[in-house]
Formats: structure tokens, sequence, C-alpha cells
């Protein structure tokens, strides 16, 4: 079991190691420290609390560029090893290719992490600035946080059969859709009653609901916030997250690199 | 030139002078220009679709707009939209957005002036936001300077019950009160602020107003004594019944307020302490 973890574990390394040296990373990193600090001079322009325009932009930022990073980073680490062969390679080893896949998602996912964190600390140190800062601002960069592992777990599921173009369009596909999912409420109610109509709510409860995990609203206007509700959202997501990684390491697990 | 060069060009030159008379006669029959781009900025539902999960940026990016594009006195026919903008854009996709009900109803009211629609919009804003003094204070002022009294006086009173408000509150909707035509319930509020606040400058506020509403009342009695005996009362004490004045909420010196039992006036003892000083 141990040497399972530490196979995976090295596998995470090698991919946060080869994350890290992408220049796409840090360009992403730049463009959304740059709205950061951007959201500051922006805020200037309105009437009543500039904090909110910082918190809006900033949250926003972290999250688009988180995705977008996930997207470029994680669309491309499987195609890449069976592209250069070097997964022939990998797989001749005492490697399991769940092993290989989960490596290759942990270490995907700790470089959001790390990424997200360095974003987190621009926001809030342009909020302690504007002495706007709270610790409840945690909280939407926290939900942030999950919503950039399941996208890196959707990016890895897509990744693992299709070709980055293709992974990549279906990864931020899914990302609106499950940003919009409140929608399919209001299309099936546009459709009235039928198939049509049952066939929208099915569908709803089938993408990933990343509307569960939006706590921006409440933190930012000083919202009362259920404790329960964040605590079904994350098990919702975890458990999400866990589901796509597992339907991935089947389809894995099937694939001919020959 | 073949012969049908001629009458190509005269063709052409007339089409283009028919072309030319229609459009000039439209531009002149063509309202005011209005901002035509605002024509398609979608509503409700279909908005918060278009902002593709970032509700909150996309409202504060239209609330900032707006404010830049409300200043611009140059632009004709700005305000045509101005409920499609704050009430159907950007308050829908932030409901929560307290700044934006506000401005919003400023707007509306001093620019554009359409109270109605500021009213509108702030009844929209109490409604997603109950606990916000602010917007039913800000309602209550918008329904009072256009002579609403009676409504002021309930966004007054929504107010000043939500925690956090100020204390001022207390007095904007007892001085409502009075001028709705309500003087008992507007002396039992101004008792209540004397008695409640430690500031000696609002206990001095309060006393004036309870001296002035004092007078209405005495007034009133008066006249309904005069109603029914064919005179005046022969001095304020003949009063003294609780069918004609309410005497738990008059101060101890009532009895004692100016009075003149030929004319049936009744005087403000400040105009005494006046009188007296000269």
């Amino acid at each position: 079991m141990s040497g399972g973890l530490d196979r995976i574990g090295a596998v995470a390394l090698n991919t946060f190691r080869e994350a890290v040296r992408s220049r796409v990373l840090y360009l992403l990193l730049g463009f959304a420290l740059l709205m950061i600090v951007a959201s500051r001079a922006l805020s200037m322009l309105t009437v009543g609390e500039e904090s909110k325009i910082i918190m809006d932009l900033g949250l926003s930022a972290i999250e688009i560029f988180g995705v977008l990073t996930a997207l470029f980073v994680g669309v491309g680490l499987i195609f890449h090893e069976v592209e250069r062969r070097t997964v022939q390679g990998m797989i001749a080893l005492p490697l399991r290719r769940e092993e290989f896949l989960l490596g290759k998602y942990l270490g995907l996912s700790a470089t959001l992490t790390v990424n997200l964190a360095l974003m987190s600390l621009g926001f809030l140190l342009i909020l302690a600035l504007h002495g706007a800062l709270e610790t409840r601002m945690l909280l939407p960069l926290g939900t942030i946080l999950l919503e950039l592992w399941l996208v890196s777990a959707l990016a890895v599921f897509f990744s693992s059969y299709s070709t980055p173009m293709l992974s990549a369009i279906f990864t931020a596909s899914l990302w609106l859709v499950g940003k919009l999912a409140w929608s399919f409420d209001l299309l099936a109610d546009k459709l009235g009653p039928g198939g049509a109509a049952s066939l929208c709510r099915a569908v709803k409860w089938v993408v990933p609901n990343l509307v569960y995990l939006d706590v921006r609203k409440e933190v930012v206007h000083g919202l009362e916030l259920p404790p329960e509700r964040l605590a079904f959202a994350v098990v919702y997501v975890l458990a999400y997250t866990v589901a796509v990684l597992a339907a991935a390491c089947l389809i894995f697990r099937r694939r001919s690199f020959t | 030139m073949s012969r049908w060069t001629l009458p190509l060009c005269l063709v052409l030159a007339a089409g283009i002078a028919l072309a030319a008379f229609g459009a000039h006669r439209l531009e002149a029959m063509a309202e005011p220009s209005a901002p035509t781009s605002l024509l398609y900025l979608p509503k409700g539902p279909f908005l918060r679709l278009t902002a593709l999960g970032q509700e909150q940026l996309l409202a504060d990016l239209l609330y900032i707009w707006a404010i830049q594009y409300y200043s611009s006195y140059e632009e004709e026919g700005r305000y045509r939209y101005l409920e499609s903008v704050f009430t159907e854009a950007i308050t829908e996709l932030d409901p929560h957005y307290v700044d934006a009900y506000w401005m919003g109803a400023l707007i509306m009211s001093l620019e554009a002036e359409d109270p109605d629609s500021a009213l509108r919009l702030l009844d929209k804003g109490l409604e997603k936001n109950p606990a916000s003094w602010r917007l039913a204070y800000v309602a209550g002022w918008e329904a009072y300077m256009n002579g609403r009294f009676d409504r002021a006086s309930g966004y007054f009173d929504q107010a000043r019950a939500i925690p956090g408000a100020p204390a001022q509150l207390e007095r904007t909707y007892a001085a409502t009160l009075e001028k709705v035509g309500r003087p008992l319930e507007a002396l039992s509020e101004w008792w209540r602020v004397r008695e409640t606040s430690e500031d000696a400058y609002v206990r001095s506020v309060a006393d004036r107003w309870i001296r002035r509403l004092t007078v209405q009342l005495l007034e009133q009695a008066v006249a309904r004594y005069r109603g029914a005996r064919g005179q005046p009362p022969p001095s304020l004490a003949a009063l003294g019944d609780p069918r004609l004045l309410p005497l738990g909420l008059l101060p101890e010196e009532w009895a004692s307020y100016p009075y003149d039992p030929a004319t049936g006036e009744v005087g403000s003892p400040e105009v005494r302490v006046v009188e007296q000083s000269r």
C-alpha cells in the first residue's frame, strides 16, 4: 500500500516539477496578479463601497486564471507522455496505470494549489492595503481551490483518452455548464411539462454543479452562510472529483499505447 | 457613349436624390437619439446567463459603466433605459448590491425626475435586502420629497426598526407622523425620543416638538369644545376631559399654555418665553 502511495507521490512530484517549468503558468499567474492589482484602480471609479469591486474582480480573476491554468497545464499532461512515448517506459516500470494517472492528477492539483496560494496572497494584500481584509474571505478562496481540483480532474479525465485541444474544449465547456447549472431549471420551465424538461432536470444532476461552491455573494455582502451548506458543497465536490478520477482510471486502464 | 448612358445616369441621380430626401425626412422624424446600445441589454435570468457564472463581476462593471454614463450630460435621451439598467440588469445580477439601489434611485429621481421608478427600484431593494436600513431611509426621503408623506412614514418606520439604524431615524419618523396628520402617534414617539436620548440637544428638539404637538392637540380640543357648546372654553383647564384630550401624553403644564378665551386661540409657551425676554 505504502509502495503504491510512494509511486503516486513520485509521479506527482515529477508532474509538479514539470508544471512549474511551464511558461504558460507564469504568464497566467502574472495576468491574474495584474488583474487583482487593477481591481484597486477600477474600484476608484465606483460610488459607494470600493472594497466590493476589489473582492469581486479579485475573486473572479483568481477563479478564471486558475481554471485557465488547469486547462493549459492539465490537458497536455497525459497526451505529452503518450506523444513522446515516455508513457510506455512508465508503464513498463512496476507502476500501475491508475497510480500514474493519480500521480499526474495530484501533481497538477499541487501546482494549482501553489498557484492559487500566490494569487490569494496578492489579493489579500490588496484587501489589507484597502483596509477590507476579513478572515471570511478565505471561504471563497477555499471553494475556488475545490473547484480547481474538480476542473483538473475533468482535464485529466478527458486527456486520458483525447487530444489536448479536444480535452481543453470539453473541460472548459463542462466548467461553463457547471457554472450555469441553475439555468437548466429555467430552460425546463420554458419548455413546459414533457420529456425535454425532464431531460433538462436530469442533466442538471449529472453535470458538475459548481453553483453549489459559489459563496462569493454571501461573503462579499456579509450575508449568512449556513455551515451545513458549505459542508455539503465540500462533500459534493470531493465525491464528484473522486468519481471523475475513478472513471479516468477505468478508461486509462483499457487504453492501448501501441 | 451608348444611348443608355444618359438615362442610366438620370436614374442614378434620381435614385440618390430620392434616397437623400427620404433619409433627410426620416432623420427629422426620428426621436432624440437614444442609447441604442442599451436596446440589446438582456434582462433577468437571460442576463445572468451571459455573465457565464460571474454575475457579481458583471454587475460591478455595469454599475461602474452606469456611473460614468449617467454623469455625462452631453448624451441625449440617456434616461430612456434607466430602469432597464438598474432595475432589470445590475440589481438582477447582484440583488444584494445596496449601492446600486440607492444610487440608481437618486439618478432616477433627481436627474430623470422619475420618482415612481426610483421607488420601484428601492422597493425591490428592500424586498431583496430587508436588513438594509439605508434603503428604507432613502426610500423614505424619496417619498417625503415627493409629498407622499404617508408612504414616507411607512419607510421610516421600517428603517428605524432595522438593527443598526441610527437613532436619528426615530426623530425622522416622529416628524413625518406629524406631517401625515397623526399628531397623537407623533407625540408618543417624541416622548419616547425624549426619554431614551442621552443627548441634551436631542432632548431639547423633542421638547420643542412636544410643545408644538401639544398646541395642535389643544387647538383641536378647543374646536371640539366650541362645536359642542357654541363657545370656546373659559380656560384650557376646562378641556381636562379624556374624551377631548389625551391627557396622559400632554406635558404637565399644558393647562398653563397661553390661551385667549375670547378667540379660543392657543399659543405656544415658547412665544411667551420670547415675549418675557423682551
